[in-house]
């Protein structure tokens, strides 16, 4: 990594204290380049001219995401325009895919600089809901491979960021607290689903008791904040079951788990095997031991921890 | 399938991963001949994956033999749609994961290690099966 003397060291220079404030400065000095942010979710912020052109995340799905997952833009025609992009410039740098893209008609360049929008905006939410890492600044990365241009002013994304989590604190769902939380479909929500928007629908059919807000984003190739807004309506029409977050994420649990009969020694034997028919071994043999608490077998339960997250929500 | 029954101690310690590690959708534990152990599964069929897990482990340390590049560290497959990752857990038994496009593969590196080590624990591994995989 080559960062600019006094950026690349986080601690150092006074003036950043965070992030937002590292991309003011950086914009004053029309850097180009990354801010790689270290954490959960870390992440890379694309930078051109001090303005931001993408933000790179696990925690928020990629415009990459929001072009195949919502079917904009189908798998072969991505596959083409990477193979355009990647001969168009011998030895040099790769074309700008989204280019490439809008080139081959596989998708408006107004439509495509919405969804590169969307995805700076969202990004940056993700980013903000995560832990605070260190971050450095790396002059020498290439640029994204779909850039929004010219890009976002950072004091605008902050403002933005700042907005959307103040809004969903003011619905009764803090962000952090509430990407926490595996979402499944409330008892109710059978008979309602006839009357709910498609888009509500989508996420019903989605939220498996096993996936986040960030989750479901991804598997509907929608936005984080957009995914979170619609499950704050839901929850508020009793269409949803919260699953209790079970550890604090980030937090491994070392504690002894070995149930009472435990996993049958096996180190000097053959590997377990298992006879047709029967359940795998470990199930069976943990099966007298710990009391049923599967989120996914036990029948719904929509008294207390439903009623909770309710009042929460109001 | 195993994800309907009591959760058990590799079933728990395979969602707690989940829970670590953004991303990840679903994993399997198996043998390295391919048997399903344990699965945290939602869609995929979690035989079918323990089979596959299981060629594509072997396929993998055979390649790393042959090409010279050292040891196998895990093997990736990057779709569309997301990545399929098999760790080997000591030379008796392998991990595989299913994640999203997004898949933090930078905390998946960070947390796999402890992960392999409590898995090899609760399958009875000692350490001196872990070392020499």
């Amino acid at each position: 990594m080559t960062g600019e003397p006094g950026l690349d060291t986080p601690s150092a220079p006074p003036a950043a204290h965070s992030v937002p404030d590292l991309l003011l400065t950086l914009r004053q000095a029309r850097f180009t380049g990354s801010v790689l942010v270290s954490g959960t979710p870390g992440g890379t912020i694309r930078l051109e001219q001090g303005l931001v052109t993408a933000v790179e995340t696990p925690g928020a799905p990629a415009v990459e995401t929001l072009l195949l997952k919502s079917g904009r833009i189908g798998e072969a025609q991505w596959a083409a325009a990477e193979a355009a992009a990647g001969s168009a410039s011998p030895g040099g740098r790769p074309a700008d895919l989204g280019a490439v893209l809008v080139a081959q008609g596989a998708i408006g360049a107004a439509e495509l600089e919405t969804v590169c929008a969307a995805a700076v905006f969202d990004g940056a939410f993700a980013l903000a809901l995560g832990r605070p890492g260190s971050w450095q600044a790396a002059e020498a990365d290439l640029p994204a491979r779909i850039a929004l241009r010219p890009g976002v002013e950072p004091g605008r994304l902050s403002e933005e960021t700042a907005r959307r989590v103040s809004l969903l604190t003011r619905l009764g769902s803090p962000p952090r607290e509430l990407a926490a939380v595996r979402i499944r479909p409330s008892a109710q929500a059978g008979t309602a689903v006839a009357r709910t928007s498609a888009r509500h629908r989508d996420i019903l059919v989605a939220a498996t008791g096993r996936r986040t807000a960030r989750d479901l984003a991804f598997a509907l190739g929608r936005g984080v904040f957009a995914v979170m807004l619609d499950l704050v309506r839901m929850d508020a029409g009793h269409l949803l079951h919260r699953e209790p977050a079970t550890a604090a994420p980030g937090v491994p649990s070392v504690a002894p788990r070995t149930p009472p009969s435990g996993p049958p020694p096996i180190s000097d034997g053959p590997l377990p095997r298992r006879i047709r028919g029967e359940q795998p071994l470990g199930a069976a043999a943990a099966r007298t031991g710990t009391p049923a608490q599967g989120a996914l077998s036990a029948p719904a339960e929509p008294t207390a921890a439903h009623e909770k997250s309710e009042k929460n929500a109001r | 399938m195993s994800s309907q029954t009591t959760p058990t101690a590799l079933e728990a310690e395979l969602k707690s991963l989940r829970e670590r590690v953004m991303g990840i959708a679903e994993s399997v534990v198996a043998t390295a001949d391919g048997l399903l152990v344990a699965a945290d599964t939602a869609t995929v069929h979690a035989e079918s994956a323990a089979a596959l897990s299981a060629a594509m482990l072997g396929l993998g340390q055979r390649t790393a033999n042959e090409v010279g590049l050292g040891g196998l560290r895990d093997v990736v497959t990057r779709c569309n749609g997301g990545y399929t990752v098999v760790l080997a857990i000591g030379d008796r038994a392998l991990l595989m994961i299913l994640g999203d496009e997004g898949l933090d593969i930078a905390a998946l590196h960070r947390e796999s290690p402890a992960t392999i080590h409590r898995l090899a624990e609760l399958l009875g591994m000692t350490p001196a099966d872990l070392t020499t995989a």
